[in-house]
Formats: C-alpha cells, sequence, structure tokens
C-alpha cells in the first residue's frame, strides 16, 4: 500500500475500494430483498436495482483495472482443463437409471476460486 | 401497490437508509477526490443510488396511500454532504410528525470465521431518523488467516429532531489486526450525525456527536497494511433553532483516525487520514441563545512511530470546527 501525499483524506484508490465494497454489500442485500418479496411488484423493482447496482460495480472495478488498482489472475489452463474433463459427461439434465457418476463427481477438485477476492 | 408485509417494509426502510447513506457518502468522496475521471464516476454512481432511493420511496408511498394510514415519506432526504432523514408528516395520524426509524446496530459481526476470506462488516450502515444510529461495521477482529477488509466502510448517521433528541454514531471500529492478516484495517470507518432541535415555544436543543471511527488498537507485528488511515469522522451539525428559551447546539466529532501505535518491523501508514470536523450552531428568538459549541478534536494522533518502521504517521490529523452562537 502506498502512502498517500495528501494523507488528511482518504485517498482515490482507498475511495474506490471502498465503493466497490458498498456496492457489491448492496448488490446483495437486494438480492435478499428481492427474493424475500411476496410482491411481484416489489420484487421487480429489487430485481431493477440490483441490476442498476452490479453496473455501478462494473464501472468502478473496471476504473480500477485501468489504474492497476485490482489485478486479476487467469485462470491456469489445467485447472479449466481438469474441471472441463470433470463435468464434460452430462449430456442430459437428468440421470438416467444406473447411472454412474464418473469418479470425483459431486465433490470436485479444482475448482478455481472465486473471481470474488483476489487481493 | 396492495398491502405490504411486514417484512417487506422493513427491507423497504432499510433499503432506504442504505441508499440515502451511500449518497451522503459518495457526496462526501466526490469533494475528496483528486482524479476528474473518478469524479465523475462517483457523481454518476451516486445519482443512481438516488434514483434507488426515489424508487423505493414512490413504494412506501405507495402503499402508505393503500393503507391510509401512512403519512407520506418526504423524498427529500439527501443532499451532497447532507445526513438523510426519514421524515413521516402526519398523513393520518394526530400528531405524526416523525417517523422514528431506529436502524441501529447494522452491519455488525462478530467476528469473521477462520479461513473465510472476505468482506467482513465491508458496509455497515445504519441509520436512523430518531433518536441513535450507532455501532455499524463494528467488528471483533479478523482471524489469523483471513485476509479481507476490515471493518471498511462501517457508517452510521442519524439524525435527530425535536425537543431535546440527540443522535450519535459510531462507525467502523475494529479491535486490531492480527497476526499474519494483511489487509486494510478501518480504513474507511466514517460517522456522521446530525441532531436538530426545533421547536415553537419552548426550547430544542440538538445535539450531535461523531465519535470513534476507524481506531484501531494498534498493528501487529509482521501485518504490512494500512491501519486506521482513513477514517473520517465528521458532523453536519447541532442545529437548534426555535422561539422561546435559550436552545444549545453542539456538534463534536472526534477521534478519528487514533492508532495506539505502529509496531517495529510493521511499514504502513498510520493513522495518517484521520479528520474530525464538527459544527454546532445555535440560534434563538424571544431568550437568549447559549451558542453553539463544537469542539473537533483528536484526530490523527498517534503515540509515536518506533525507531526501524518506515511510514507516514498521523500526517494528516485534521481539525476543524466550527461554533456560533446568536443571542437575539
Amino acid at each position: 500500500m502506498r502512502p498517500n501525499p495528501n494523507s488528511n483524506r482518504l485517498s482515490d484508490k482507498a475511495i474506490c475500494i471502498d465503493c466497490l465494497n458498498n456496492e457489491k454489500y448492496i448488490t446483495s442485500v437486494l438480492n435478499s430483498h428481492a427474493s424475500e418479496s411476496a410482491s411481484p411488484q416489489l420484487r421487480q423493482i429489487y430485481i431493477d436495482l440490483n441490476r442498476s447496482c452490479h453496473q455501478n460495480e462494473e464501472r468502478i472495478f473496471s476504473f480500477m483495472q485501468q489504474r492497476g488498482w485490482y489485478q486479476v489472475q487467469s485462470a491456469d489452463p489445467q485447472q479449466v482443463h481438469q474441471t472441463r474433463s470433470e463435468f464434460q459427461p452430462v449430456g442430459t439434465q437428468q440421470q438416467v437409471p444406473g447411472y454412474q457418476s464418473p469418479v470425483g463427481y459431486g465433490q470436485p477438485s479444482g475448482i478455481p476460486q472465486s473471481g470474488h477476492w483476489r487481493h | 401497490m396492495p398491502n405490504l408485509t411486514q417484512k417487506e417494509v422493513m427491507d423497504l426502510s432499510d433499503q432506504l437508509h442504505v441508499e440515502s447513506t451511500m449518497i451522503e457518502k459518495l457526496g462526501t468522496y466526490i469533494n475528496q477526490v483528486t482524479d476528474p475521471q473518478l469524479r465523475a464516476l462517483l457523481q454518476d454512481v451516486q445519482q443512481s443510488h438516488q434514483r434507488s432511493y426515489d424508487t423505493l420511496v414512490n413504494q412506501v408511498n405507495m402503499a402508505s396511500q393503500a393503507t391510509g394510514s401512512i403519512g407520506q415519506m418526504a423524498a427529500s432526504s439527501v443532499g451532497q454532504g447532507q445526513a438523510g432523514i426519514s421524515q413521516n408528516r402526519g398523513g393520518g395520524s394526530v400528531g405524526g410528525g416523525y417517523m422514528m426509524a431506529g436502524g441501529n446496530m447494522g452491519g455488525n459481526l462478530p467476528g469473521p470465521i477462520p479461513g473465510v476470506p472476505g468482506i467482513y462488516g465491508g458496509s455497515g450502515i445504519s441509520s436512523s431518523g430518531y433518536g441513535m444510529g450507532s455501532g455499524s461495521g463494528n467488528l471483533s477482529g479478523p482471524i489469523p488467516s483471513v485476509p479481507g477488509i476490515y471493518g471498511s466502510s462501517g457508517i452510521s448517521h442519524s439524525g435527530s429532531f425535536g425537543m431535546g433528541q440527540s443522535g450519535y454514531g459510531m462507525g467502523g471500529n475494529l479491535a486490531g489486526p492480527i497476526p499474519g492478516v494483511p489487509g486494510i484495517y478501518g480504513s474507511g470507518g466514517q460517522t456522521s450525525g446530525f441532531g436538530s432541535g426545533s421547536s415553537s415555544g419552548f426550547s430544542g436543543m440538538g445535539s450531535w456527536m461523531g465519535s470513534g471511527s476507524g481506531n484501531l488498537v494498534g498493528p501487529i507485528p509482521g501485518v504490512p497494511g494500512m491501519y486506521g488511515s482513513g477514517s473520517p469522522g465528521f458532523g453536519q451539525g447541532g442545529v437548534s433553532g426555535g422561539f422561546g428559551m435559550g436552545q444549545s447546539g453542539y456538534g463534536m466529532g472526534s477521534g478519528s483516525g487514533n492508532l495506539a501505535g505502529p509496531i517495529p518491523g510493521v511499514p504502513g501508514i498510520y493513522g495518517s487520514g484521520g479528520q474530525t470536523s464538527g459544527f454546532g450552531f445555535s440560534g434563538s428568538s424571544g431568550m437568549s441563545g447559549m451558542g453553539g459549541v463544537s469542539p473537533g478534536g483528536v484526530s490523527g494522533h498517534l503515540a509515536g512511530p518506533i525507531p526501524g518502521v518506515p511510514g507516514i504517521y498521523g500526517g494528516g490529523g485534521q481539525t476543524s470546527s466550527f461554533n456560533q452562537g446568536r443571542p437575539y
């Protein structure tokens, strides 16, 4: 973390981090509100607000990326390949009688970490 | 809109507080950022939250019209740099001038869980239109091997009005980082609040206190990071106005960005952005006005740097205060 020369206030980067965290938090709250709304109209409103929040999130994230403040790491191709091979056999949505899950199915290994947190 | 369920009303109220706080917070940030592109972005985001707020207020108004029992919630709660007020002007109720929305203790979390990286207490927001909004974003402490941002967005604000109400807020406190847990601790603890009192024929007293944001006991050896760096504590004012007997308002913003002291071998930024501002205002007609008192102090203090610990210590502690008294 580099010191902010104008250190009597938050740095632009710290502000971005905070704003991004807030947007993430609000999207999760809105999602919960939508799920728990009995009124279809209110549910739709929360979904719309959630979308707007995600757009804010995306813009802040993009800005941070442009500034080099939010680095993401590409997935390991080997892990991608492994995940692909584990889930390839699923041809239909329903299991047929006698269907045998491939080894490891249901207990996947090597799943990349969620992209949410890469600090 | 048909009658809302109890849960829906609570969710609407919670979300309105969240949106109003975001608008307020973004207004503060817009004035702080140095990058014009970021400023424009934050203005867009702020407008987005303003639209969300207005949409939700409309829902409440529609529901209240359907029930005929609740007054209208004012949509004018938020402006740049102003704290939100949820105000219910007594539509169908006798003397119902206020909406009591106590949203205390929002976003509290006893502690993160070992092995669970994430954001803890990141957006704790607590606000209330009456009384106290307190204890948002508090977090007892991070857990070893849990990197993350702790207590980063603790926001608490409250507004009170009427006779003798006071509001105070405290946000973003954090007991302390843990060895082996790099991160940002208490970085965005922000407290704002205001209280206003007004009355006719008698006294109104408003008081405001915003304190203890972004405090941090101290960094831990081997834990680089930013500690208590960006915690503004500010308040727009104890405001008191009315007729009669001597009103007083005071505002106190204190204790932001304090840090017990850096630890040898822990480079970082310590207490650098503690900012405190506050003002009090008092006015009265007909009798005496006592004058506002607004101590704004103790920002960015730091016990002292430690030999061998490079960094910025208490660099930006800023205190400003304003008070004004207007005897009639």
